[in-house]
């Protein structure tokens, strides 16, 4: 009887639950009349040759991506409204990639300029090629911000603030906090006067000065603050799509890889950030692969130690120009995170562009930076809880 | 009691008498008055009345031999503007009144329940008039012999010949017609040729009934989509894009009564359950001064008051949900009833399987299982009481309780134990030079939960009341309240032991983890109508009113509930992210005229003036409306209309489908009023049956709301005014229609030709260039067609063919300054979704049983021939053979578009017992 009650639930379910979706089906677009655009990027600083990437943009549906190369292209440098020189193409930068879909390859020109830039340029540039419209990019070189103080205090809780990835926490059963943080006071100011300015803070960990193991990956911190209203302006999500997107606001603590800001929260140009980082000493783990075991194709490797370094903490406070704030505000593009996933069923952003007649983003920084240094750490903290 | 009679017997006998009396009456250019006297001196009668009234009567010549008083008195008034009246010995005199007011309530003569929009019709004078919303009508004729035809679709016509002298009441009571019931799109007395209003459609039960609809389920909202004018949308879905128009823009009356939300799992079914209609009136354009606070349209809605004679009621059961209905007297024509419930099963029959599927697993594995428990139900529940406290005045009472429950529960228990030697030392996770016996346990149980829900409560109370012949009124008191609630919930319980077997030390201990993060969005609203119908003349017929309501918007509530237990640490948390009030008030004043200049023109004029006051600020809004027909002939007419339309609510909808969190916001210091100007002109016409209409329309939109660039699927309050834009709308295009209303073939043929078209000047969205609107599809042609073979078979057919919505579809593809390939979106609806078309069939099979009871089977297909209908169009993969190698494998990705429908064909069938 439960046998007969089972299956015939089960075939009902069943077919209420196929009647639903039905079948997807291939379409081909007609792009016949496509023509593809040119794209310009580039970050210029103060006192540095200028840089720009140069390619072409492709079909979604197009495979071979090195047709993204931009040749006998001629990129105009105007500073201040008078054209300057005409900048040359100094190599050709092959991009490795992955993307949800597929592995791909593809290549950009790079120009460069013999001129160097100073704050306050009006920076203006001008690319054009055969067979393709011309494009043009302004931006104005901000006037750097400074760093007038940078206050530490070092804190403990009983679990992760941010769980890292390089990490994996199973939880504190030890009854005492074990979790480094340290909040940080920085009193920055600018000399603009009535206008918007955009800034964007970044903390990394200076992993070159660890001369034991000289080409270690480059890491930042994540920023958090529960206090501190101006790191609102940078975060846009709500509750709900925290909780879709693990970004795990379940603690009440939002964080950031880079936070940016405007300058309105601003009194008489100044004022002062606080916001706290976490697990700021470098752990570096060793492996060595292990004898096979017979039941696997593939070799194993074992922890054999872990060290903890303490290079310097390089605080990068950097005032950025409109385009670039808007740019950056888009956030990283994750093609496999669950944000895209979900994007399908909502209105998809225009790319933001501000090259005219094309694609990409030519916008300016200007940088100032602190250093924060950390004593070894004590010995006991050599592990990883 | 004998003497009684007696009386009576005598004043029969002696007024019959007296009026037989044979008067001989010979003037010849003469006052009247001497005839008068001539007369009092035969019959005895004196006359009475007021001297001014004889003073300029011309002079008469009248030769009568032996004739009656009656005939007297007729040759010498009918003609002439004075009327006499006898009373016992006395013949008054008086001013005829040049017209008398004929009113009452027309009823079906079954159950009493009140026919909205009966016609009228006094066969001698040529007037005519309509019933409103309650029954009553109020018709003004001259006194004298009228006679009356009362008329209403599906009932049988009849003529009352009567005499009237004074304001007269009287009550109608049709029967329904004794013929097949045909099912019909409005009747005679909605003849499009002659009412003024352009853009407005009626339907009633029957036709809301038998449109063929999704899995069998009739649906008011999908009925309205297959007319001119009315955008497909997205398959399935049941939102209204009426002339380029928004979902939000269209105003839903249940019994005059603002309805937000009015969807089922996410668009696919509206609010609406057919069984509990009464009629229904679509306005696209030319809205009467009357409505008022959206842009697009008005849906008017009206419920059965319920039988005020005997009891009946339906049951029917269907593929997805399950209906009944009931109504009947509480107190024979006083009190009636009706109650109508709809609810889905699904639940119902998946919960019990999962619960035996979890009882299973925990049987074959005590220590390690899972438990699911989770579903989907929604419910519609109307009930009206009406009370008639006379001929008067009536009460009704309505309630409205409709919701979508959605819930997921997971519970997994894991109990484990492990004995043994580490390799690794749980402290280091490095080889343990000096591994240990052990035993270790662990026991864990970890519960998830995730619970939405959604829906709207209302309740109304409306007092019906006829002051008099030509006045009628009714008050109403209002409460509604939308609510959704979606909350996420985790808890864990661990514990554990490790007990060293060697020294028998044990550490032991214990985690209790407890999240939950709420978010909740409504709205309340609380408020008065007072509206009047005043019939000055046949040729004025004026409405107007008042309305206020109090709106308690809460936009979002969100809040996070934390509790954890480490050993004896403990952490309680509640933090509150954002938990906003807007309390607002709108009023609202109208009023209108529907004005007959002769038998050609007829205007409708009005001004609808509205208010709105929130956050200290006040917005006030003047909305002319003007709407005019006239007469080429008895089945043709040329009309025209110019509405001004202002709304103060919109509904921050991030996506195309209507999800719980989809937030009713009102407008603030920082976001404006919406407002629209619309133009429409047409021709329409009747001919061997068939209404004929071929309507152009412009209509232009101010500061239309649309979520700016990246919107995320999760509407949110935080910051909502930075996250939206306002706009520019703009729509035009030509609908003609060829419906035929009577006959065992009846439906309807319409084809649209359309232009919408949106612009943000302010550059947020599409950088300011204008773009099309999701909704655009330049071509729709709609056919429907409803057939009766006999009283046992129908079969019902809808066809709808319309060019592609609009989306925006990643075309190209760059390289990034940090080396990323990202997607290059330049434009905002920069594809055309392949075209729709979907046929549609409803069988019906009618069992016919004793004392009026039937059972009717209805098989129904959605999409009959499968059509590939497009939901959505993304980027993805397709594998190909690579061809490069021998045997083409591995096969190679390629990228490609893939289209996706959400509904293919969709049998489906019910049972529906009508006793």
């Amino acid at each position: 009887m439960t046998k007969t009650i089972h299956t015939y639930l089960s075939i009902l379910l069943a077919g209420i639950l196929l009647s639903l979706p039905a079948c997807e089906k291939e379409i081909k677009l007609d792009t016949g009349n496509y023509t593809p655009r040119i794209v310009m990027n580039g970050i210029i600083s103060p006192d540095s040759l200028i840089e720009i990437s140069l390619s072409k943009s492709f079909l979604y549906t197009d495979t071979l991506l090195d047709r993204s190369l931009l040749e006998d292209a001629s990129l105009t440098l105007f500073i201040n409204g008078e054209k300057r020189e005409t900048m040359r193409m100094v190599r050709v930068d092959t991009v490795h990639g992955r993307d949800r879909l597929f592995g791909y390859t593809a290549l950009k020109s790079i120009y460069r300029s013999t001129l160097r830039p100073e704050t306050g340029d009006k920076i203006r540039i001008e690319a054009s090629a055969e067979k393709l419209y011309p494009v043009w990019a302004e931006t104005t070189i901000p006037t750097p911000p400074q760093i007038h103080r940078v206050d530490t205090a070092t804190f403990f809780t009983y679990n992760p603030i941010i769980n890292n990835d390089d990490h994996s926490y199973s939880g504190n059963t030890s009854g005492e906090p074990l979790f480094r943080n340290m909040r940080i006071k920085m009193t920055v100011s600018e000399s603009s006067t009535g206008t918007n300015r955009y800034f964007r803070l970044r903390l990394r960990l200076m992993s070159e000065k660890i001369e034991e193991y000289p080409d270690l990956p480059e890491r930042y911190l994540f920023i958090y603050t529960n206090d501190d209203p101006i790191f609102e302006e940078g975060y846009r999500n709500s509750l709900l799509e925290d909780l879709i997107s693990g970004n795990s606001s379940l603690e009440g603590i939002k964080h950031f890889n880079s936070a940016l800001f405007s300058n309105k929260l601003f009194r008489d140009n100044n004022y002062t950030l606080d916001f706290s980082i976490t697990d700021y000493y470098y752990f570096h783990t060793t492996y060595e692969e292990k004898e096979n075991d017979p039941g696997w194709v593939y070799p194993i490797y074992v922890p054999v130690k872990t060290e903890v370094f303490n290079p310097p903490i390089e605080v990068m406070f950097t005032a950025i120009s409109p385009e670039l704030y808007s740019y950056f505000r888009e956030g990283d593009y994750d093609p496999s995170s669950d944000e895209e996933a979900f994007k399908i069923i909502s209105e998809p952003e225009i790319t933001f562009s501000n090259v005219h007649n094309g694609i990409g983003v030519v916008g300016s920084v200007s940088t100032a930076k602190a250093y924060i240094n950390l004593p070894p750490p004590p010995e006991e903290e050599n592990s990883i809880p | 009691m004998r003497q009684a009679i007696l009386l009576l017997l005598l004043t029969t006998f002696f007024t019959a008498a007296v009026s037989q009396e044979k008067i001989t009456l010979n003037v010849e250019n003469k006052p009247v008055t001497e005839a008068l006297r001539e007369i009092e001196k035969q019959t005895g009668y004196t006359f009475s009345y007021s001297p001014s009234l004889l003073k300029d009567f011309p002079r008469i010549t009248l030769r009568i031999a032996d004739g009656p008083l009656e005939k007297v008195l007729q040759a010498l008034f009918d003609k002439t503007d004075i009327q006499y009246i006898m009373r016992g010995k006395y013949i008054i005199l008086k001013k005829r009144p040049k017209e008398v007011t004929v009113s009452g309530f027309i009823y079906d003569r079954e159950s009493h329940e009140s026919l909205i929009a009966a016609n009228i019709y006094d066969l001698t004078s040529g007037q005519g008039a309509v019933s409103n919303n309650f029954g009553f009508y109020s018709l003004s004729v001259k006194p004298g012999e009228i006679e009356l035809c009362p008329s209403y679709v599906g009932y049988t016509s009849e003529n009352h010949p009567l005499t009237v002298s004074q304001d007269t009441v009287i009550h109608f009571f049709l029967p329904p017609s004794a013929l097949l019931k045909e099912v019909v799109v409005d009747g005679e007395l909605k003849n499009p040729v002659l009412h003024a209003e352009t853009g407005k459609i009626s339907l009633n039960a029957a036709t809301l009934k038998a449109v063929p609809a999704l899995m069998g389920e009739s649906d008011v909202i999908k009925t309205l989509q297959q007319m001119p004018g009315v955008a497909v949308g997205t398959d399935g879905m049941a939102g209204l894009y009426v002339r380029g128009g928004n979902a939000d823009e269209n105003l839903y009356l249940v019994d005059g009564n603002p309805l937000y939300h009015v969807h089922h799992l996410l668009g696919l079914f509206s609010t609406f359950n057919p069984e509990a209609v009464k009629t229904m009136d679509f306005y696209k354009g030319s809205f009467p001064a009357r409505y008022g606070g959206r842009l697009s349209s008005v849906v008017d809605v009206r419920m059965n008051d319920g039988d005020m004679k005997k009891f009946s009621g339906t049951a029917s059961i269907g593929l997805i949900s399950s209906h009944l209905n009931l109504q009947g007297p509480l107190a024979k024509d006083k009190t009636s009833f009706s109650v109508s419930l709809r609810r889905t099963y699904l639940d119902l029959i998946a919960r019990p399987a999962m619960y035996f599927i979890n009882r299973r697993n925990k049987k074959k594995n005590p220590a390690d299982y899972d438990k699911v428990d989770f579903a989907y139900y929604f419910y519609d529940f109307n009930a009206k009481i009406s009370h008639k406290f006379s001929e008067k005045s009536r009460l009704y009472l309505s309630l409205y309780d409709g919701k979508d429950k959605l819930f997921f529960h997971s519970n997994s228990i894991r109990k484990y134990e492990i004995n043994g030697d580490p390799v690794y030392s749980y402290e280091t996770d490095y080889p343990d030079d000096n591994p240990i016996q052990y035993e270790y346990k662990r026991n864990a149980d970890e519960t998830s939960k995730i619970d939405i829900g959604w829906g709207t409560r209302m309740a109304s109370l409306n007092w019906a009341y006829a002051v008099n012949s030509k006045l009628f009124s009714n008050a109403t008191l209002v409460y509604s309240r939308y609510n959704s609630d979606i909350s996420v919930s985790y808890e864990n319980k661990e514990t554990s032991s490790l007990k060293n077997m060697e020294t028998q030390e044990e550490e032991s201990g214990s985690i209790y983890q407890f999240f939950k993060p709420v978010y909740r969005s409504g709205i309340e609203d609380m408020g008065y109508r007072l509206n009047f119908d005043y019939a000055y003349n046949n040729c004025h017929l004026i409405r107007f009113g008042t309305a206020f309501l109090h709106h308690n918007f809460r936009p979002e509530e969100s809040r996070f509930f934390r509790q954890d237990e480490d050993g004896e640490r403990k952490n309680n948390d509640t933090i509150t992210y954002a938990d906003d009030r807007v309390r607002v008030q709108e009023l609202s004043l109208y009023v209108e005229d529907e004005m007959d200049f002769g038998k050609r023109l007829k205007i409708n004029a009005g001004i609808h003036l509205s208010g709105f006051f929130v956050q200290g600020k006040s917005y006030l809004s003047a909305q002319p409306r003007l709407s005019a027909r006239y007469l080429l002939s008895e089945g043709l007419s040329l009309k025209a209309s110019y509405a001004r339309m202002s709304q103060y609510v919109h509904l921050l909808q991030s996506s195309y489908i209507s999800s719980p969190n989809d937030l009713w916001i009102p407008i603030t210091q920082n976001v404006k009023p919406l407002s629209s100007h619309q133009f429409s002109a047409g021709i329409f016409g009747r001919y061997r049956g068939f209404d004929l209409s071929a309507e152009t329309y412009y209509k232009r939109s101010a500061n239309q709301v649309e979520y700016k660039d990246g919107a995320g699927i999760l509407a949110s309050n935080t910051n909502w005014e930075e996250r939206i834009a306002q706009g520019i709308g703009t729509s035009y295009g030509l609908e003609l229609m060829a419906k035929r209303s009577f006959g065992k073939t009846s439906g309807w043929v319409g084809y649209t030709l359309s232009w919408a078209d949106r612009q943000f000047p302010n550059g947020e969205i599409n950088q300011g260039k204008v773009y099309p609107a999701k909704y655009d599809n330049r071509h729709k042609i709609n056919a429907v067609l409803l057939h009766q073979f006999n009283r046992k078979f129908d079969l019902n057919i809808s066809w709808v063919y319309a060019t592609g919505n609009w989306t925006t579809l990643p075309i190209e593809e760059y390289i990034d300054m940090d080396g990323n390939k990202r997607q290059y979106i330049h434009q905002r609806n920069n594809y055309k979704m392949p075209d729709y078309q979907r046929l549609d069939l409803s069988f019906n099979y009618y069992r016919h049983k004793k004392n009026g009871r039937r059972g009717i089977w209805n098989f129904s297909i959605y999409n009959v021939y499968a059509h590939h209908n497009s939901f959505m169009v993304l980027p993805s993969e397709e594998f190909a053979p690579d061809p490069n190698t021998v045997n083409g494998n591995p096969q190679q990705s390629y990228p490609t578009y893939h289209s996706y429908p959400l509904l293919p064909f969709i049998p489906s069938f019910s049972y529906t017992y009508q006793f």
